[in-house]
């Protein structure tokens, strides 16, 4: 018996310091499962989903066949040191039935294993927001658990290979620029909204909140604009405002303060404070029994700028100002009343008062019949340097 | 020990609603009265909170094993602590697969999930045997280096737009009565004061009452805080899309200013961290609660069982002070294997279910199986609240008996009365 017995060598191994050299050599486990070093993986800083182009086939099998997603992702190689104009990318395409299986078909063509941890940007063509629902368009990227829910969704025009293909002559990183001018860190012009991923996700499915994303134009082989936004209903785009409409849109939206109001004949352009606009809405029941959209804004602003034979009094410019804000007001919301469109969230106000399914059914109905009333309040604290 | 360890015990569920099923459970009943079923787990469960914690205080320095051994015969209480170890293990071991699932998932996005757990099992194995003031330490100084990287949380909430505030009165306004599922995954925040069940041996019960009033009511408002959070980031119908809709709300978070723009990771490893103290802690009771089920008396209970000669090593347990709880080194000095084996077998048994059946079970069952048997574990939870508090009521009155029999001289009178 005393032999057979099994007597630990050491004090090393009995103490406790075994279970702690144990966890060190298991977490050595670790290094081959997932963890790729960071020259084997290629960053995907954006991604366009085009429709395929279509294959000239007569066969009815063929057809059913087709792709109808092409995706592209835009790589970006990594340089040792940031410099402005260096923007190195490169764009890889493939076509598929899913946006699943392109993306399978562009794994092949790169050495590195593609990291989606840094996608900032998605871009959807025009044509295909027009023709496919948002909804299947947007669930691979909202499944991904390694994208970031706070990218940012937008359209292109004419296509998202276009848009994605660009680069700009400031730009320091590839895809920076965009992201830059599309969540709001960069300009703070007044038609770009913002719309990360989980918003659009959001508005997809909540009653009485629909979605808009803004429009990436290209302007020539190198720039860019983004000067509309387009409007969902729950499935499709339904609308594309104007620039001049985007951008009293996204005051009204509450994500920009930043409008201009410029009558040119009259020769004055007035410049609303950023810091002291604001504009909201409540839902008023007029004693007949019909719904009101009651929009209170208030426009404290500057005058920029006088052309011409100025009108010299401030109170009839500011007369003129609000005159002109009710007007585009009244006019833009009845236009989303028209189109049975909610992106200001007029639906998602009334369920705060009724929030039973059964009255926002009723809500659904009328709508095209709201009556919109604006509430104005202007005051011109300053002229600039110049005092007229 | 000091009361204060009681903070941590409760933080250690309170804290980690994210990782875990009960936020989907609650957010799959927003329309019809997960707000009530908020308050009603509140009110509950200050009610049961706070009679424990009065009756705990007639048995300083005694878990509830030591406890029951002197008040229910042996043949009640051994199946009665098997079901309670039982349930302290199926609640680790859910929490355990959780931070194993949602750190594959998305902190190292593409390793094998098992290979984690079994890291994880490790660190909780070597973590929870321990002694219980020990383990305690950990937990407190474990907490409160990752209470800043929760609050990152709070803190993001401020700087990201598009947060609707007003969803939350939407779903008010819905009202509706809650059912037992939601009740019980609502207590399930409160519930982490449950192990003081065990602690009691270590921790002094010296303390007011109403500073556990006061630690509820923060922990309440807490969580209405984090529950409404996803609801207003989310969207009210969005928000039930998601297996883990605190992950997805923490990934939707963005600090602008801040030198990871992300919220997400942070937070998240913050959240797992509270998540593996949770495991820990749960592990620690079943595997005291174990122990105090061997036959041998008092502490001696290590080489006897064995049925061996006499060995100088057991007396490291014995020499023990009272109020340090169990524990002992994973390789005793002096010792041959088959003995210690014996003398750790409640440990073996723990690190064998761990590291064998745990993972099985994990590799081959569905994630979804887990959300049921979590929904099933919940709804036992507020009958086992109450049980634990019947037999602390039972033994409360037994011992008073023989309490009063002590104080006979000092009280005739009343005595006399009543008869």
């Amino acid at each position: 018996m005393q032999k057979r017995q099994i007597v630990l060598p050491s004090a090393f191994i009995r103490s406790n310091f075994m279970p702690l050299l144990l966890a060190f050599f298991l977490s050595l486990i670790t290094a081959g499962c997932a963890y790729k070093d960071i020259d084997k993986r290629a960053f995907v800083m954006s991604i366009g989903v085009d429709p395929a182009p279509e294959k000239e086939s007569e066969a009815e099998d063929d057809r059913r066949d087709q792709d109808v997603y092409e995706v592209t992702l835009k790589v970006a190689i990594p340089t040792s040191d940031i410099k402005s104009g260096e923007n190195l990318f490169v764009l890889f395409s493939a076509t598929g039935k899913t946006i699943a299986e392109a993306i399978q078909k562009v794994m092949p063509m790169i050495e590195g294993n593609l990291d989606f941890s840094h996608t900032k940007i998605i871009f959807f063509s025009k044509s295909l927001a027009e023709d496919v629902k948002l909804r299947d368009l947007i669930d691979w990227f909202i499944r991904m658990e390694t994208i970031q829910d706070i990218a940012l969704v937008a359209l292109a025009e004419p296509t998202a290979k276009d848009v994605l293909s660009l680069s700009p002559p400031t730009e320091r990183l590839p895809a920076n620029s965009l992201f830059t001018a599309l969540d709001g860190s960069g300009t703070t012009a007044p038609t770009i909204a913002h719309s990360p991923l989980i918003d659009v996700y959001r508005r997809l499915y909540e009653p009485g909140l629909d979605p808009s994303l803004p429009i990436v134009q290209t302007v020539g082989k190198k720039n860019y604009k983004i000067t509309r936004a387009a409007l969902f209903d729950k499935e499709r785009l339904k609308l594309i405002l104007d620039p001049e409409e985007t951008e009293w849109f996204n005051f009204l939206a509450g994500s920009t303060s930043n409008v201009t109001l410029g009558d040119v004949p009259k020769g004055y352009f007035f410049h609303v404070d950023p810091n002291r606009a604001s504009s909201r809405f409540t839902l008023r029941q007029t004693p007949q029994g019909k719904l009101t959209i009651v929009w209170h804004l208030v426009l404290n602003g500057s005058i920029d700028e006088r052309q011409g034979k100025p009108v010299s009094d401030k109170e009839k410019i500011s007369a003129e100002v609000r005159r002109l804000a009710e007007q585009k007001t009244r006019d833009l919301t009845e236009k989303l009343l028209q189109h049975r469109l909610d992106p200001l969230g007029f639906g998602f106000e009334y369920r705060t008062r009724k929030p039973h399914k059964k009255d926002f059914a009723a809500f659904q109905k009328m709508y095209p019949q709201l009556q919109v009333s604006v509430e104005t309040r202007t005051v011109i604290y300053e002229t600039g340097n110049l005092i007229r | 020990m000091q009361p204060r360890f009681i903070i941590y015990l409760f933080a250690v569920n309170a804290l980690m609603n994210g990782i875990g099923f009960v936020p989907r459970i609650l957010l799959t009943g927003r329309h019809d009265g997960a707000y009530a079923a908020l308050l009603g787990a509140f009110l509950l469960n200050l009610f049961i909170i706070l009679f424990i914690f009065w009756l705990l205080r007639r048995f300083p320095q005694k878990d509830l094993s030591s406890i029951l051994a002197e008040t229910i015969p042996p043949l009640l209480r051994v199946p009665l602590m098997i079901y309670f170890v039982l349930q302290w293990l199926i609640a680790g071991s859910l929490s355990v697969i959780m931070v194993a699932e949602i750190s594959a998932k998305y902190l190292n996005v593409g390793a094998s999930g098992l290979t984690i757990l079994y890291l994880f099992i490790i660190l909780v194995l070597a973590a929870a045997r321990l002694r219980s003031d020990r383990v305690l330490f950990a937990l407190e100084l474990s907490f409160i280096m990752t209470l800043p990287l929760l609050f990152l949380i709070v803190i993001a909430t401020f700087t990201t737009q598009g947060i609707l505030w007003k969803s939350i009165v939407i779903l008010l306004g819905e009202g509706g009565l809650p059912d037992w599922e939601q009740l019980s995954a609502a207590s399930y925040v409160y519930i982490g004061y449950i192990n003081i069940l065990l602690f009691n041996k270590v921790i002094q019960s010296t303390f007011r009452l109403w500073k556990l009033i006061i630690g509820i009511l923060v922990i309440f408002i807490l969580y209405l805080f984090l529950f409404s959070l996803p609801i207003a980031l989310l969207g009210t119908e969005a928000v039930a899309h998601y297996h883990y809709p605190w992950v997805i709300t923490a990934d939707s978070l963005r600090i602008e200013h801040a030198p990871i723009e992300r919220a997400f990771y942070p937070a998240l490893i913050g959240y797992l961290n509270i998540a593996l103290l949770n495991t820990i802690v749960h592990w620690h009771v079943t595997l005291e609660f174990l122990k105090s089920l061997r036959p041998a008396s008092g502490q001696t209970r290590s080489t006897q069982t064995t049925g061996a000669k006499e060995k100088s090593g057991q007396s490291t347990d014995a020499k023990q002070k009272p109020a340090q709880g169990g524990g002992m080194p994973l390789l005793p000095k002096k010792e041959n294997l088959w003995q210690n084996l014996m003398m750790r077998l409640e440990f073996w048994v723990l690190a064998a279910y761990g590291l064998t059946l745990l993972p099985f079970v994990y590799n081959r069952l569905p994630i979804d199986l887990f959300y049921e048997l979590n929904r099933w574990w919940l709804r036992f939870l507020l009958p086992n609240e109450l049980l634990a508090l019947l037999l602390l009521v039972w033994s409360a009155w037994r011992t008073s008996g023989s309490a009063q029999q002590k104080q006979k001289r000092s009280r005739p009178k009343r005595r006399t009365r009543t008869a």
